[in-house]
């Protein structure tokens, strides 16, 4: 078994770096991406819910010479406040706020490039399971919201078929009217592309 | 080719509806030095001989750019002599202007800003919205999203018309339709983000964005419609104006780029291969308490003006085919309709016969009768605003040469639509709910050649409110059944009847809404308004 993922990796890396030397018309190509994040929430629903950190992963068409449209989806993990989580108070004792998002979006590449800078537009909806509200009342529930980003970052064409990616973005998702799910997150990526 | 009536004429009725908005004021003012220049240049003796008496031009006359060979023009080629057009000319829109579209996103964000907060009268300074500052942008960000509370037209028709002036500063700087709907949707975003200080309104970006798209670029088609590359002479002076009033983003880029006082060919694309303009006029009986008793009817006149732009069977790009209908009533609100759908794009099943469609929708139905008392206003009647998705299947069924039915069955796919609520006043002017829906819409229509003989059509959504008070949803229906007959080839009388019915579920409501304590208590509305039509119709323009 060993030999096996070994022999995989291997032939994965060889092939890597075999198509790094051949000749490429455009970085821009179809690709999965795996995305890590943070998100820094703001507002009344920062007050509560700190921050987040999850991950995506996600397949994007190229278009060229500009565009990419991108699908994914991941798992987000919010964090509460640290002085919510006291022992004097009980409230959110065990809260929990986690998101599955289901979105589609896309960049535009301003060149096509080793370095590659973008703009990027996702949009979607967020699956939220809670078992606390923002009150601290403990209460399960799931909730399907819209979600929204907007930011830029780059892309960097390591070799042929692989990239690292780090943006930052503004999100406004939806999660209740006096408290919307608004922030800010840096995402760090590895796309590894697919045929042309 | 048919003209019915004077080329001239449709155009100056056409603009006269169409130009509607302050903003297009600007824009022809700023042209005036230009339009003077090329009028003086291009109405010639030289042209106006020549064009009258048809006679072997001498070489002073070759000479002059506002020549012509015929009176006869023929679309998309230059009529004046090859030594006298450029046809090395390179067309503005062959380019992509970034910088250019990005300025002019900033000059429509900065007209509106610059009269709210240096030339509107405030009663209450603190209520000025133009009051941005970065407490005020950096709020917003943190905040998010919310509905807002403006009235109908300012958030049905406004902000849509507003993102058609953002989505024509992509499109008229060398984008393609998806691509200038980022530049509406961008727009709308940094204006709700940065130009007031109120929360940014979903609605608004929605309507904005995807409205402003749908209303974008006809208004884009239109006006690549009227103004006429290869003419000269006043004709080529008025295209221009009109094309700038119906297009004041195009016209203003024509002006920067040289456009407007060169002749080169237009594009192919800029005159479809059907175009029908019709208009008609009647009377329309609507009632207005919907309450089954049917003794509360108002009749008013009603002034319809409808364009069939393209054929939906053989569009390829988005808007290739695009239907709009815009109605003006005696009675108040007398901006009543504005509903368009688009070919966004599609596959084609069996040729000419069956085809998969998805349009992109934008509807504007404003109904609501305002009756004022001394204690309190009562908004009886209806609306129903909507930007839309429609997926359906189109088919068509020839019965003889030119006489077919023809069926559209599909889906309403609501990205943000409006319907009155039973209950709920903004002091903005809300008194309607936002949310999206999903529903159905069939279609079906006996048709020889322009004349629908009979047309029966049924809409039906379910909406889910996301407005505060945002715990109700509607069930809201149109059925309408439609005939007319032609009394000659272009002149026809009509009759139509059909039903606007609503079953609204409201739950209770105990909440703050803008600050303001609000409550409900559990209820179910049905609202039914039956809508009687008689009208004589014409056809102005069938290319």
């Amino acid at each position: 078994m060993k030999k096996i993922v070994l022999s995989t990796i291997i032939l994965l890396i060889a092939g890597t770096i075999f198509t790094g030397f051949a000749q490429s018309e455009s970085y821009l190509k179809n690709r999965i991406l795996l995305e890590g994040l943070y998100i820094r929430n703001l507002g009344n629903f920062g007050d509560v819910w700190s921050n987040a950190t999850g991950g995506y992963i996600g397949y994007s068409i190229a278009f060229p010479d500009h565009n990419l449209l991108m699908m994914r989806t991941g798992f987000i993990n919010n964090k509460l406040k640290d002085d919510l989580n006291t022992q004097e108070d009980l409230s959110y004792k065990d809260a929990s706020l986690t998101m599955i998002p289901i979105e589609i979006g896309g960049r535009y590449y301003f060149i096509n490039n080793m370095f590659m800078p973008f703009v990027q537009f996702m949009n979607g909806l967020n699956i939220v399971f809670e078992n606390t509200n923002l009150e601290g009342q403990s209460e399960d529930k799931t909730m399907v919201k819209y979600a929204w980003q907007i930011g830029f970052g780059l892309t960097i064409n390591i070799m042929d078929a692989l990239s690292v990616d780090a943006g930052v973005n503004y999100q406004s998702n939806f999660y209740q009217h006096d408290a919307m799910n608004t922030g800010f997150e840096y995402a760090f990526g590895i796309g590894y592309a697919l045929g042309n | 080719m048919k003209l019915i009536y004077s080329q001239k004429r449709i155009i100056a009725l056409l603009l006269s509806i169409l130009s509607i908005s302050p903003v297009l004021l600007f824009a022809q003012n700023g042209q005036t030095n230009k339009l003077e220049w090329t009028q003086t240049e291009l109405e010639s003796s030289l042209y106006q001989s020549k064009y009258l008496i048809n006679e072997t031009p001498s070489a002073g006359m070759l000479n002059s750019l506002a020549f012509k060979q015929t009176s006869e023009q023929k679309w998309g080629t230059v009529n004046v002599p090859s030594t006298l057009s450029d046809d090395n000319f390179k067309p503005w829109e062959s380019e992509k202007h970034f910088w250019i579209g990005a300025g002019e996103i900033a000059i429509l964000e900065f007209i509106p800003w610059a009269l709210a907060k240096w030339i509107r009268t405030w009663e209450d300074p603190a209520k000025n919205w133009a009051n941005v500052s970065s407490d005020t942008w950096w709020r917003n960000l943190s905040s998010g999203w919310e509905y807002d509370g403006d009235n109908f037209t300012t958030n049905n028709f406004a902000h849509p018309y507003h993102g058609a002036l953002f989505f024509n500063a992509g499109r008229t700087n060398g984008y393609d339709f998806w691509e200038s709907t980022a530049f509406s949707l961008a727009g709308s975003a940094i204006w709700e983000t940065f130009g007031e200080t109120y929360r940014p309104a979903f609605n608004d970006w929605v309507y904005t964005g995807i409205g402003g798209a749908n209303l974008g670029e006809i208004i884009y088609r239109l006006s690549s419609m009227v103004t006429d590359n290869t003419a000269s002479g006043s004709d080529r002076v008025w295209s221009e104006i009109f094309g700038t009033l119906i297009n004041p983003v195009r016209g203003f880029n024509r002006a920067i780029s040289g456009e407007m006082g060169q002749n080169f060919p237009n594009p192919n694309w800029s005159r479809p291969e059907d175009f029908l303009m019709t208009f008609d006029g009647g009377t329309r009986t609507v009632d207005k308490n919907g309450d089954k008793q049917y003794r509360d009817n108002e009749v008013e006149g009603l002034f319809n003006l409808h364009f069939i732009y393209g054929n939906r069977f053989t569009a390829k790009k988005p808007f290739d085919y695009f239907g709009l209908e815009f109605a003006i009533a005696s009675g108040l609100p007398h901006f009543t309709q504005l509903n368009s759908t688009g070919y966004l794009f599609g596959y084609n099943l069996e040729k000419n016969k069956h085809q998969f469609n998805v349009n992109l929708d934008f509807n504007y139905n404003n109904l609501i009768k305002e009756e004022t008392t001394p204690t309190d206003t009562v908004y009886k009647g209806f609306l129903f605003g909507s930007a839309q998705l429609y997926p359906h299947i189109l088919s068509k069924f020839p019965i003889g040469e030119k006489t077919n039915i023809l069926t559209q069955v599909g889906i309403n796919a609501l990205l943000m639509s409006a319907t009155p609520d039973d209950y709920f006043k903004d002091p903005e002017g809300r008194v309607y709910d936002f949310g999206p829906g999903i529903g159905t819409r069939i279609y079906a229509s006996f048709q020889n050649g322009i004349w629908n003989y009979v047309s029966l059509l049924y809409y039906a959504a379910w909406l889910w409110t996301q407005s505060q008070p945002d715990n109700s949803k509607h069930h809201i229906h149109f059925l309408m059944l439609e005939a007319q007959y032609p009394f000659t080839s272009y002149f026809s009388f009509g009759v139509s009847a059909g039903i606007y019915w609503r079953n609204s579920y409201y739950e209770d409501y105990n909440g703050i809404i803008n600050g303001v304590p609000y409550s409900r208590e559990a209820s179910e509305v049905h609202k039914n308004h039956p809508i009687i039509r008689v009208f004589f119709r014409t056809a102005i323009i069938d290319l």
